[in-house]
């Protein structure tokens, strides 16, 4: 539960971080979604940006026959 | 199951022959459907899917020995954006999503075994799936329905922004065994009825392994005895291969059966040992470096284990942590 909190704290940070106008009451991203998400936020109508999926990690694959 | 089909084969068998042609082998080719390459956390929560494909069996076919067809999944599975967690647990399917253990997959492997002056090839067409001379071509096993369920060494923790490579080794070693007894019905086997040479299999041998560097692998052929002796190299009837890695760390341990033309039944009450037909279980490494495993899936499952498991050609014996089990010595041929 923890856990999840700060996510969700970091994906509000990195959507004020990467453009959005002064928007008060920001809902930020759904950490689950993925993806970028761009258009209105916020309920006086300032419009922000979200870039990335910064609540997710990445994994490559590799397989190597031995 | 196996081996006990095998015996019911020897008995049946006329007693001019010299002995059943049987060996191990490793395939120039192994194709299986790979449907689903998944981590899951310590619970089997959480599942994450980093490879996935939805076509019908043939159309998920994966040519484990063709960079060309190992590069499919890779493609697919490049940057896969999963949720931060600590993951435990890797899975690979080779069914599609419904089936079970009782349903079956096909699995086309190719290769050759020589007895003698006699050269054995895989071949569609032969009712056991080897023909006597020719050129060795695929040939499709019925298998039942599974894949690979592994345990990774160390956990594989995803935060937000983590970026990390997982690395799948395959082993192909002696995957492949053909013998003139085999029975039909033997799981994972073609069988010739007496009229030819078998064809048999067995899943690859898959190890994650997260870090850099290339691991290698580490192979002994394990021959016993139920009484004091040195067990020789033409009774080995087993085998354990260890992963290791570049620092020269054993960080996985694989095990199984072994067949040649002389290997003893692992029924042999004199040679033959405990049963190799199953995985690692725990492992860990002993002050001196060598390295003490149990395999199976809990103490009561009576299979191999080892206290003492030496890095090079050794004398020891062998009992797995059950009260009951029996003691073989044993004596391990590096490869």
């Amino acid at each position: 539960m923890k856990l999840s909190l700060a996510l969700v704290a970091g994906v509000l940070v990195a959507g004020c971080g990467a453009g959005s106008t002064g928007a008060k009451n920001q809902n930020g991203g759904n950490p689950k979604d993925g993806g970028n998400q761009i258009g209105n936020v916020g309920a006086d109508g300032g419009t922000g940006q979200q870039t990335g999926n910064p609540a997710k990690g990445k994994v490559t694959l590799k397989i190597r026959k031995v | 199951m196996k081996r006990t089909a095998l015996l019911f084969g020897l008995a049946l068998a006329t007693p001019a022959l010299a002995g059943p042609k049987q060996s191990s082998f490793t395939p120039t080719a192994y194709q299986y459907p790979i449907t689903r390459i998944s981590l899951f956390k310590a619970d089997y929560s959480g599942e994450q899917v980093l490879y996935q494909c939805t076509g019908a069996a043939d159309a998920c076919l994966i040519d484990v020995t063709s960079p060309a067809s190992i590069q499919t999944i890779e493609d697919a599975a490049k940057s896969v954006a999963l949720e931060p967690g600590v993951y435990a647990y890797l899975q690979l399917q080779s069914c599609p999503a419904g089936t079970t253990g009782m349903d079956t997959m096909t699995v086309r492997v190719q290769g050759s075994v020589t007895f003698g002056e006699d050269v054995y090839n895989t071949n569609e067409a032969a009712t056991g799936g080897m023909a006597l001379g020719g050129v060795a071509e695929p040939a499709s096993i019925a298998l039942g329905c599974g894949g690979a369920h592994a345990a990774l060494t160390e956990p594989l923790v995803v935060t937000a922004g983590s970026e990390q490579t997982l690395t799948l080794l395959v082993d192909l070693t002696n995957v492949n065994w053909t013998d003139s007894m085999v029975s039909s019905g033997m799981g994972g086997c073609r069988s010739a009825n007496g009229t030819g040479q078998g064809l048999c299999t067995t899943f690859p041998f898959i190890v994650p392994y997260l870090g850099a560097g290339n691991p290698t692998f580490e192979r002994y052929l394990v021959s016993h005895l139920k009484n004091e002796g040195i067990p020789a190299l033409s009774d080995a009837n087993a085998s354990v291969a260890f992963a290791v890695d570049p620092a020269g760390t054993v960080f996985y341990i694989g095990v199984s059966p072994f067949y040649s033309q002389t290997s003893p039944s692992g029924y042999d009450p004199d040679k033959g040992g405990p049963d190799y037909n199953t995985s690692t279980r725990t492992f860990s490494t002993n002050a001196d470096g060598s390295i003490a495993f149990q395999t199976g899936g809990s103490i009561e499952d009576n299979r191999a284990g080892f206290t003492a498991f030496q890095r090079t050609s050794h004398d020891g014996t062998c009992k797995n942590e059950g009260a009951a089990s029996s003691t073989w010595v044993y004596h391990a041929f590096k490869q």
